[in-house]
């Protein structure tokens, strides 16, 4: 399984931390309302699957290049899982893209601002 | 009638609980070996009775009463990896297989849950690039071959299955085209399926 890259210029910054977002992607309550006035609730399956979201505006053009091969070769986006470090308490999870990485030039300077969303399989 | 153990029954009475309800499918194809596939509808596997059931997409339709024809559930399975179409295309379109589909308590998968279990035999499929289409049922008794096999005199019942079970023959020919002469070449007409008292002349006893 491929594993995403190591980008050295990235560093947990504020804005990191700024810009982080973490989720669940399916709620797995099923809810019933019922004509009593009380509300019957399950699970419909078993495990949470997690999504995390962050943003880092200072990637220099080398690790822009190695993000985009990534990317578009290794995993082809959203269709192949990869082993990704979260960055904040260096767990491991398996997980694709949730959506395309959004690339910008980082105005006035000569870096990249990229946003970054994935998902556990 | 159906009984519950007390765990299943508390557990479903409940209001408000985080165990859900999952259906497991143990698929047995009739292959010679009898390829057991388990999957589970979920998004982790799950072991019951000591047998891991795989994470795996399917979907079960409602129960089809159609006028005139036997009740019937359309069983439908992921297709995207192709994964079950190899077994599909191997056992014939897995016609006569058997689905055994269970109904268990993601906290209680130690209860005995014998009541809640289905056993249905494949009488139809069809497979497109995202679904493989087990059409569940009875067999149909107008679908049996009656009688079973074909009474002809020089002529082996089982040529398609060459060196099959009933054949057995074990030597190194490769081909056969059933007649008995064939069968004597080979040594095996001990076990030639054809009927050869039904031939001209000899004496018939009916």
């Amino acid at each position: 399984m491929p594993t995403f890259p190591t980008l050295s210029s990235f560093k947990l910054t504020e804005e990191v931390l700024d810009s982080w977002e973490e989720g669940i992607v399916i709620d797995p309550t099923l809810k019933n309302d019922s004509e009593g006035g009380y509300t019957i609730t399950r699970s419909r399956f078993t495990r949470l699957r997690k999504w995390f979201s962050y943003e880092f505006p200072y990637y220099t053009s080398a690790d822009k290049a190695t993000l985009q091969t990534f990317i578009d070769s290794t995993v082809v986006i959203g269709t192949t899982s990869f082993t990704w470090t979260n960055p904040l308490n260096s767990t491991n999870y398996t997980v694709r893209f949730a959506e395309r990485p959004d690339i910008k030039p980082n105005k006035g300077t000569s870096y990249y601002k990229i946003k970054i969303k994935v998902e556990e399989v | 009638m159906k009984t519950l153990p007390a765990a299943i029954i508390l557990e479903k009475n409940k209001i408000a609980t985080k165990s859900a309800w999952l259906i497991l499918a143990e698929i047995t194809f009739n292959d010679i070996s009898s390829t057991v596939v388990r999957l589970a509808r979920n998004n982790e596997d799950v072991t019951f009775e000591s047998n891991t059931y795989t994470a795996f997409p399917f979907e079960i339709d409602t129960i089809n009463f159609e006028k005139g024809k036997i009740p019937s559930i359309v069983f439908k399975v992921s297709n995207i990896t192709r994964l079950i179409q190899t077994y599909l295309e191997s056992t014939n379109g897995a016609v006569g297989s058997t689905v055994r589909l269970i109904v268990v308590n993601s906290d209680n998968l130690a209860a005995d849950l014998s009541d809640l279990e289905l056993t249905y035999e494949v009488v139809d499929s069809s497979a497109d690039v995202q679904w493989i289409s087990l059409t569940l049922g009875m067999p149909s008794p107008f679908n049996k071959r009656f009688p079973l096999y074909k009474y002809v005199a020089n002529h082996c019942n089982w040529v398609a299955q060459f060196k099959g079970v009933e054949c057995q023959y074990a030597g190194a020919e490769t081909t056969c085209n059933g007649t008995l002469t064939r069968c004597r070449e080979l040594s095996n007409s001990e076990h030639f399926g054809g009927f050869i008292g039904l031939g001209k002349g000899g004496i018939k006893f009916v």
